[in-house]
């Protein structure tokens, strides 16, 4: 194992005087594909957003470790720093660009940074070249209505917020309710993606509130409830504890 | 034949003088194309970089008798470092805010012009600025050829960009910032970088006008040449890379070559009332297609419609 992880250290949040995420120590990422569940308002977004820098936090630190390399502190950089390091989070409201097509949203997301510089403006060719491979690879996977052009279901733009972090080609990879808006025979084949990223490497965190998903795919489960990690463990030790259940499940789940 | 060629080409110095605003006005929304249509940075000053660049290079040419092509270069650079400023200073505004920060940084340098008299000469007027160089009579001709060259340049530039890595940025970066910062794209830098280039551009186009002008007045720096650029290219179609040339040829077009030249309008109406009336007809304009047509004669962008190059698998 060894894989990517995140370390998040007195970590808290609070909007309007509310605390929404208050963290004292959680790493992420020890497994390949860890699952964060919890109730509606526990925090779980949140905590995700702030992983990414995309919300800055109250106080504390998250510092991002991968194999063979030094930690970054990532709490503490620029929010577009953060996927080039190897981590990116799919969102869990639908996010697109609309005067993007299917194929430009997925080639600018493999596009690296020198390309795209005002004097390039020649390298489109190269650039096709370099990346319509494993474009390709996605798009015979997946079958859009029209690659082609615009994404047009809630389904469609969904599955391309995670394709466009899978051609990142991350080592920690936060998908925040991914199956949500997908249907079920597209939400089997990114799992199927997922796993197979987690074996050879990828830490995968999955916020899902399909929680048989998360008992069948993860290894380790953390429980979020009130801005805290109540309970942490494997599928079946969580599963069974009765805070989890009184706290979400209810009664007819156990 | 010969009265049908007085007739084209009987009063040349109007007809150059029109035609050069023709093609500083498609220059010019070329770049607020590439701002406003691709990035979404809705700029509402163009004027002010523009006016930048021309005061720039008069007040250094004129007032502190610098070379000219050292004051060309000086009076670009200086419209560059004010786009990244103001830029840098709007860049948490949302959509209004922007075009009001923009708006009064057009005002600023009105103002400037006009107060800073030592420098300017203010309302009396700074010059003369003379052409680079001279081939006699029609040398303004010569130089609505330079400007025609280098707005050619312009719109080879934008047509090359919309097939390009980088458009595909900057429409990412208009169309949702936070996911292509998501993604790991340097939305801010991208942004700034795209108002270094452009508002430089922009002062250029002012410097090359101050030789055509010869004479340089505050009047010229008002809130007149911002509406005609944004007009041209709301009509034309702010989205495509040909929507400036389509509206500026039908409003300055209009306007400023076939009705100043070819109608003979009574001197006192011409001098008076016109531009009032040509100001009137431009909001007007705007405000129908704001309402009715707010992505212009040509439309939408539609990528789904480019080239099939790279498409084959």
């Amino acid at each position: 194992m060894g894989g990517a992880t995140v370390r998040i250290e007195g970590v808290t949040k609070a909007f309007g005087g509310r605390t929404v995420v208050d963290v004292p120590e959680l790493v992420l990422g020890a497994h390949p594909i860890e699952g964060l569940i919890g109730p509606n308002g526990a925090g779980k977004t949140t905590l995700m957003r702030l992983v990414m820098h995309s919300i800055p936090i109250d106080s504390g630190s998250i510092t991002f470790t991968t194999p063979g390399r030094d930690s970054v502190v990532v709490s503490s950089r620029h929010p577009h720093e953060i996927p080039p390091l190897g981590m990116v989070k799919t969102n869990q409201v639908i996010q697109d660009f609309r005067s993007l097509t299917i194929w430009d949203s997925l080639l600018l997301a493999a596009t690296a940074a020198s390309d795209e510089r005002p004097n390039r403006i020649f390298s489109e060719r190269s650039v096709v070249r370099e990346h319509e491979d494993e474009i390709h690879a996605y798009l015979d996977k997946f079958e859009f209505d029209d690659p082609y052009g615009y994404a047009r279901s809630g389904g469609e733009k969904k599955l391309l917020d995670i394709l466009r972090c899978l051609l990142l080609k991350p080592q920690m990879l936060l998908l925040d309710e991914p199956t949500a808006g997908l249907p079920e025979d597209v939400t089997a084949r990114v799992m199927e993606l997922i796993v197979e990223r987690a074996t050879v490497g990828t830490s995968v965190v999955l916020v899902e509130h399909d929680l048989d998903l998360v008992w069948h795919l993860s290894q380790y489960v953390h429980f979020m409830a009130e801005g805290r990690v109540q309970l942490q463990g494997p599928p079946s030790e969580v599963r069974a504890h009765a805070t989890v259940i009184e706290k979400y499940l209810g009664g007819g789940h156990a | 034949m010969n009265g049908l060629w007085d007739f084209l080409f009987g009063s040349p110095a109007f007809l150059t003088f029109g035609l050069y605003t023709v093609v500083m006005v498609i220059g010019l929304a070329l770049l607020l194309h590439l701002q406003m249509g691709l990035a979404g940075i809705g700029n509402f000053g163009v004027v002010g970089f523009w006016g930048l660049g021309m005061y720039g290079f008069g007040v250094l040419v004129v007032t502190y008798e610098w070379p000219y092509l050292g004051a060309l270069l000086a009076a670009t650079a200086l419209a560059g470092v004010a786009g990244v400023v103001v830029g840098w200073l709007v860049a948490d505004l949302d959509t209004d805010g922007v075009l009001g920060a923009t708006l009064s940084f057009a005002t600023i340098v009105l103002l400037l012009a006009d107060g800073e008299r030592d420098l300017t000469g203010g309302q009396v007027g700074l010059g003369t600025i003379d052409f680079p160089f001279d081939v006699g009579a029609r040398t303004d001709v010569a130089w609505l050829g330079v400007l025609t060259a280098i707005v050619g340049a312009i719109l080879y530039y934008v047509r090359r960009v919309h097939r390009s890595p980088y458009g595909r940025l900057l429409i990412a970066v208009g169309d949702n910032e936070a996911l292509a910062t998501s993604l790991g794209k340097a939305t801010f830098r991208s942004k700034m970088l795209l108002l270094a280039l452009t508002s430089a551009a922009m002062g250029l186009l002012g410097a090359l006008y101050a030789s055509m002008s010869h004479f340089l007045f505050p009047s010229h720096v008002d809130v007149r040449l911002t509406i005609a650029v944004v007009v041209a290219l709301v009509l034309g179609g702010s989205r495509q890379p040909l929507g400036a040339v389509v509206g500026a040829l039908l409003t300055v077009g209009l306007f400023d070559v076939v009705i100043k030249v070819y109608v003979r309008l009574p001197p006192d109406f011409a001098e008076q009332a016109y531009p009032k009336f040509q100001q009137m007809v431009y909001g007007g304009l705007l405000i129908v297609l704001l309402l009715f047509r707010p992505l212009g004669l040509l439309g939408d962008m539609r990528r789904d419609r480019l080239s099939k190059r790279g498409r084959h698998g």
